[in-house]
């Protein structure tokens, strides 16, 4: 489908609730608060709750649940925001594939959604399909506009690689709102902030999490690909990764260090997530951008965007 | 009195399988008027058709019904055998007991039941059926063939040479179609230009051919015999009558800004222009989007420096119309874009290029002269792969079909590679090799054996632009079962064959059928390749499916021998089921006219009124006028209330 | 090893359709292309090949796939569905002939693994990472100093925020509630004590992997979490 077709599908409302993810919280709690603080900066105000819990999918998809049970939790989450009325923003690649494939699957099978809605009755909840999860880069996209004109501390002189992660683009082939193999939507907010983007080799390749591959230890399986991508953003020398799952944020963040500390190379090029990225541009406390907990460090990143920003005021007077 | 006889047939076991035969004979015996019933194993052979011919004269019949298949299968075969007893061709009705019934349900019970209603319905119908006599139209003995491409040019000359009128009608500058992009072709390896311009030159010069180029249909009426054409010319800006062909314009022309067609957008061309060295007719064209005359007043050159006076920039689109008794669609195919494919580079990669960019690159009417070199920096490739299947069997992101040409032109291909880089290496990824032609399977042999191509059975999966210039291709061996990765200074995308942009519109111009990609119809995928359900229409070529040269020079011939047995005769006969008006009972509104899609009814004087009137050479017996008429003044021979009513009510 | 017909099972979909439920689209269409495997991640280091699971389910040589090891090295990372010129999802049609294959008793020892740290933490927490969770095999100083060290609370009280991401007990006690009534706290409770066969390489060996290479030592093992 052509990308306008899609975009136009997509309803950015006043409110919205913001899902959050379980690794977005316990390892890189700077995406949610980042996501907190930029989403009402551009004119779209957040909700959370704190009944919300694991999209479900995890378990699924490592088999140590049946789908039989996930899916009732994966309907119990979406019923959070619909007993709001609110559609839902993921900021996790995984969040939105269970979501909203599960979201779907149910919607397509009556009978399967209602079985579900029978377990929810029971803790006074029901599933009805009826609002839309959508993913933080559709809806930042769409509000693209917003962030060029309300960007005030631009990226001039930054470079940056993406990655998008495999569970958008790839499992979305049809409704994603990017090509699978030529994705542009990030490239397009960073340039719209004044940063550089830096294309490399491997920029389509899987960041070797794999979902289960590290967890199952089977480092001979994951490292190997996460090794190979670092190699091909290292050749090319940008400030930061930017991804939007923060899945893959842990495995090409966590893995660089992991690699330094077994001298199997030395890596050190920081992974941010696109909130994290337009927080900074517009301007959020840089406490709240929540750079503290990643493992490679943003200090250099930081020094050079002070550095230019302070240039930049020099020369501007 | 009605004296009718039944016929009802078994069709091997087609029908008896699950309709009691015997039964339904047994029934419609007792029915009035029914003088004879029988049933037979296969009605329409000649032994059956006897055994009707027989029954007329024994119990003096005087109308039949046959229950067997449908009337368009063999409706004329039964009526042969009544002409043959000296009967009216219009007394019999057939009932159609196989596809509309024992085809459809294995329920023999319902299936009998349907059956039995069927004929009984056709026994009460054919009692109230008249003699009618079909019609004698004159025919045009001109031929109109649509597309210039090698199946046109192929039946051009056939029709020509029967000594009939041809006119052949090119929309773009020049005849030669896809075959003249060609370097060389399978599987003899001999030049493509080489054996398609003397034909060129041959119809040029033929005096039986008019040749139309710049052209295409707006408009045709008419039916079998009588079409007429209305061909719209498009504005080239040169008088072809004065242009001698000498090329100076284009070399003058500054405004080199459009893709060049013929190099398959490999290269910019002037925006006047002679599409290539040989094109037939050598008269150049401007491009009006991007003359800087046309579009800003300015240059003028062209004008200034053609020794002829041809220039013409007031030059206005013709509309010119014609009447042909039979047309020949050749419109060819166009080489699918492959954008789509963004896992190949989605165009983006400059050495990443279709087939039929890598012809005009090893071409030495080509961009490089017949140099084959990456276009990007110029050097020879030294490892090459192509990459088959590309929009071909691939109902995601391409067309579900197979387009037959690819695994041989990529065969030829990566032989072509191999004689102009000797030392380099050729890779083919390959899901099927499909070669079943003359000579086609020792092609390819030829290839992996002589020329060492290296084939690997497995699609590519991704092509990674590396930062040394050279791309990866990922795809399988999925002989041996391993992923494989080739890093090669260029890739070649068999792209899939798909129907021209325009093959729908010009389908709903003539009134002929297409498939889901956009293929036209033909008749019978067997019996009628060449002729469409349309009478006097025909196809030549790829705009019927894929198809390679050998294959649309036949189909070709094959349509141009269709239309020279048509034209062998000098009337034509028409159905007798055409509409007729009542005058005193029309009111002269004409809205019959107005809904007419055959232009069939003009207005004609009846006393002091006008009224309408059907002129019976163009009636189709559409019934479209009969439904619209008002006051029930228009009646369709064959299909009279009482007909109708009496097959309609048990 | 020659393959003998008689042991395939034919009319594969019908037997898969009650343990895939319905998420197993159309793998008969599949052309055996290759185009899955071609840029296929686990494929490119590990003798794992969609291409010819598909093949195998196809003839009905289904035991082959169930208990072979490779059926657990899928990434679930798509490519293979994004690239199908069949529009085949086979990434779902893996995740589902895993429940197959643990219905016949492979794999129990995948899922294990699992369901310590990651389910456990769900059901006691709501959410399946910890926030405890250290950068597994990197030693400890070194972990301290970049805060992956499991004290994520202390980075988070930098930030302003609550030391830990609480989900509300009402959250909890109903993910219980649906985790007893699916049958989920049953099967938690039984996993360990499940029959574990033990899975072959049908498809190649383990020394198909691609290993990393390090400075004298390019043995995988080496790479496994220990905490040094």
């Amino acid at each position: 489908m052509p990308r306008q077709e899609i975009l136009d599908k997509i309803k950015v409302s006043e409110k919205m609730f913001l899902f959050k993810p379980c690794v977005g919280s316990n390892k890189y709690p700077g995406i949610i608060t980042s996501a907190e603080d930029i989403f009402p900066k551009l004119d779209v105000e957040i909700e959370t709750s704190e009944d919300q819990a694991c999209c479900g999918g995890f378990l699924t998809f490592t088999n140590v649940a049946q789908p039989t049970s996930t899916m009732p939790a994966v309907a119990r989450n979406l019923a959070l925001a619909e007993e709001k009325g609110l559609d839902t923003i993921t900021l996790c690649n995984g969040c939105y594939t269970f979501l909203t494939e599960f979201g779907h699957f149910m919607n397509d099978r009556p009978p399967v959604k209602g079985v579900v809605n029978v377990i929810l009755s029971m803790i006074g909840r029901e599933f009805k399909g009826s609002q839309s999860v959508y993913h933080s880069i559709e809806i930042l996209y769409k509000l693209k506009d917003k962030i060029r004109e309300r960007t005030i501390r631009p990226l001039e002189g930054m470079k940056f690689a993406t990655h998008y992660g495999c569970h958008y683009l790839f499992a979305f082939k049809k409704t994603a709102i990017d090509d699978p193999f030529m994705p542009s939507v990030i490239e397009e907010l960073v340039r719209d902030m004044g940063g550089e983007i830096v294309e490399y080799p491997e920029a389509r390749s899987c960041c070797g999490t794999g979902l289960t591959q590290v967890i199952l230890h089977k480092e001979e399986i994951s490292l190997p690909h996460t090794k190979t991508k670092l190699d091909s953003i290292q050749s090319v020398k940008p400030d930061a990764v930017i991804g939007v799952c923060p899945y893959c944020i842990a495995q090409l963040d966590r893995m660089q260090q992991k690699f330094n500390y077994r001298k199997i190379g030395k890596y050190e090029t920081p992974v941010i997530h696109i909130t994290q990225l337009i927080g900074l541009a517009l301007g959020i406390e840089e406490k709240r951008l929540g750079f503290g907990a990643h493992a490679i460090s943003f200090d250099k990143f930081m020094q050079k965007f002070h550095k230019l920003e302070k240039a930049r005021g020099e020369k501007n007077g | 009195m009605a004296r009718i006889g039944v016929f009802i047939c078994h069709c091997g076991i087609n029908i008896s399988s699950t309709v009691d035969v015997e039964k339904v004979t047994a029934t419609v015996k007792e029915l009035p008027d029914v003088a004879f019933a029988m049933d037979y194993k296969f009605m329409c052979s000649s032994p059956g058709q006897n055994m009707i011919r027989n029954a007329i004269r024994e119990h003096e019949l005087n109308r039949i019904v046959v229950a067997s298949c449908s009337p368009s299968m063999h409706l004329p075969t039964f009526q042969k055998a009544l002409l043959n007893e000296q009967m009216n061709p219009y007394l019999i009705s057939m009932a159609n007991i196989r596809e509309q019934c024992s085809w459809v349900t294995k329920d023999r019970e319902a299936a009998t039941q349907k059956a039995l209603d069927l004929v009984t319905r056709q026994i009460k119908r054919v009692s109230h059926q008249d003699e009618l006599f079909d019609i004698d139209v004159e025919l045009h003995k001109t031929a109109l063939v649509i597309g210039g491409g090698i199946a046109g040019i192929q039946a051009a000359l056939d029709i020509a040479d029967g000594d009939r009128k041809v006119i052949l009608v090119e929309k773009s500058p020049s005849l030669g179609g896809k075959m003249a992009q060609l370097d060389e072709t399978f599987p003899t390896l001999d030049c493509s230009q080489c054996i398609l311009t003397p034909k060129m030159v041959e119809v040029a010069q033929h005096p039986n051919i008019r040749i139309m180029v710049n052209s295409t249909i707006g408009k045709v009426d008419g039916f079998v015999g009588n079409f007429k054409v209305t061909i719209n010319r498009k504005a080239t800006y040169v008088d072809e009558d004065k242009c001698i062909g000498c090329g100076v314009c284009q070399s003058k022309c500054p405004s080199e800004v459009a893709p060049n067609e013929f190099n398959a957008g490999l290269e910019k061309r002037p925006s006047i222009y002679i599409p290539f060295p040989q094109a037939v007719p050598a008269v150049p064209i401007i491009d009006p989007e991007n003359c800087l005359k046309l579009t800003k007043g300015t240059c003028g050159i062209c004008e200034k420096v053609c020794p002829a006076e041809a220039i013409r920039y007031d030059d206005e689109p013709k509309e010119i119309e014609v009447e042909v008794g039979a047309i020949i669609a050749a419109i060819g195919y166009r080489e699918m874009n492959p954008s789509v494919y963004t896992e190949y580079g989605g165009n983006r990669y400059p050495d990443v290029i279709t087939g039929l960019q890598f012809e005009r690159l090893v071409s030495s009417t080509g961009p490089t002269g017949g140099e084959l070199i990456r276009l990007s920096d110029g050097k020879v490739p030294r490892r090459i792969v192509f990459v088959k299947c590309v929009g071909s069997r691939d109902e995601d992101k391409g067309h579900t079909y197979c387009s037959g040409i690819c695994c041989m032109y990529t065969a030829k291909h990566a032989m072509l590679y191999k004689h102009h880089v000797p030392d380099g290496d050729a890779y083919v990824c390959y899901i099927d090799i499909r070669s079943p032609g003359k000579s086609y399977d020792e092609f390819v042999r030829r290839a992996i054996e002589e020329d060492d191509v290296r084939y690997l059975r497995g699609r590519a999966g991704r092509i990674m632009k590396l930062k040394n210039g050279q791309y990866r291709v990922y795809t399988e061996d999925t002989l041996i079962g391993r992923p494989v990765a080739i890093d090669a200074d260029m890739v070649v995308l068999a792209s899939a064959v798909e129907p021209q942009g325009d093959a729908i519109k010009l389908a709903q111009i003539l009134g002929i059928s297409y498939d889901k990609d956009g293929f036209f119809n033909e008749a019978h995928p067997k019996l009628k390749p060449v002729e469409t359900a349309t009478a006097g229409i025909f196809l030549a070529g790829a705009c019927q499916g894929p198809k390679d040269i050998p294959a649309s020079v036949q189909q070709g011939s094959a349509a141009a021998a269709k239309v020279l047995s048509l034209f062998a005769r000098d009337t034509l006969k028409k159905s007798a089921r055409i509409a007729m008006v009542d005058p005193s009972a029309c009111t002269g509104c004409l809205t019959c006219a107005y809904v007419c899609h055959y232009s069939a009814i003009e207005e004609a004087d009846f006393g002091r009124r006008k009224v309408s009137k059907v002129i019976s050479g163009k009636c189709q017996g559409c019934g479209a006028c009969v439904a619209t008429c008002k006051g029930s003044a228009i009646t369709l021979a064959g299909f009279s209330d009482d007909e109708l009513f009496e097959e309609i009510v048990l | 090893m020659r393959e003998s017909q008689l042991d395939w099972l034919p009319g594969y979909d019908k037997k898969f359709a009650e343990v895939t439920h319905d998420m197993v689209n159309d793998l008969e269409k599949c052309l055996q292309c290759g185009k899955c495997t071609s840029q296929c991640p686990a494929a490119k280091i590990s003798s794992y090949n969609p291409r010819r699971i598909i093949r195998d389910l196809r003839v009905g040589n289904i035991e082959k796939v169930i208990s072979s090891q490779e059926l657990w090295l899928c990434f679930f990372c798509g490519s293979c569905y994004a690239v199908c010129p069949r529009d085949i999802n086979f990434p779902y049609a893996v995740a589902m002939i895993r429940y197959a294959a643990l219905d016949k008793g492979y794999g129990w020892s995948e899922v294990q693994k699992v369901k310590d740290p990651y389910a456990q933490d769900y059901y006691k927490t709501g959410l399946s990472v910890s926030p405890h969770e250290t950068n597994l095999g990197v030693k400890k100083e070194v972990a301290k100093n970049s805060h992956t060290d499991g004290r994520m609370s202390s980075v988070r009280e930098k930030m302003g925020i609550a030391p830990e991401r609480e989900v509300s007990e009402q959250a909890i006690s109903e993910i219980r509630f649906i985790a007893d009534a699916t049958g989920m706290t049953d099967l938690f409770k039984d996993i360990d004590k499940k029959e574990n066969k033990e899975k072959q390489w049908n498809y190649g060996s383990p020394a198909d992997m691609v290993k990393i290479k390090r400075a004298g030592n390019d043995k995988f093992e080496d790479l496994q979490d220990k905490e040094d």
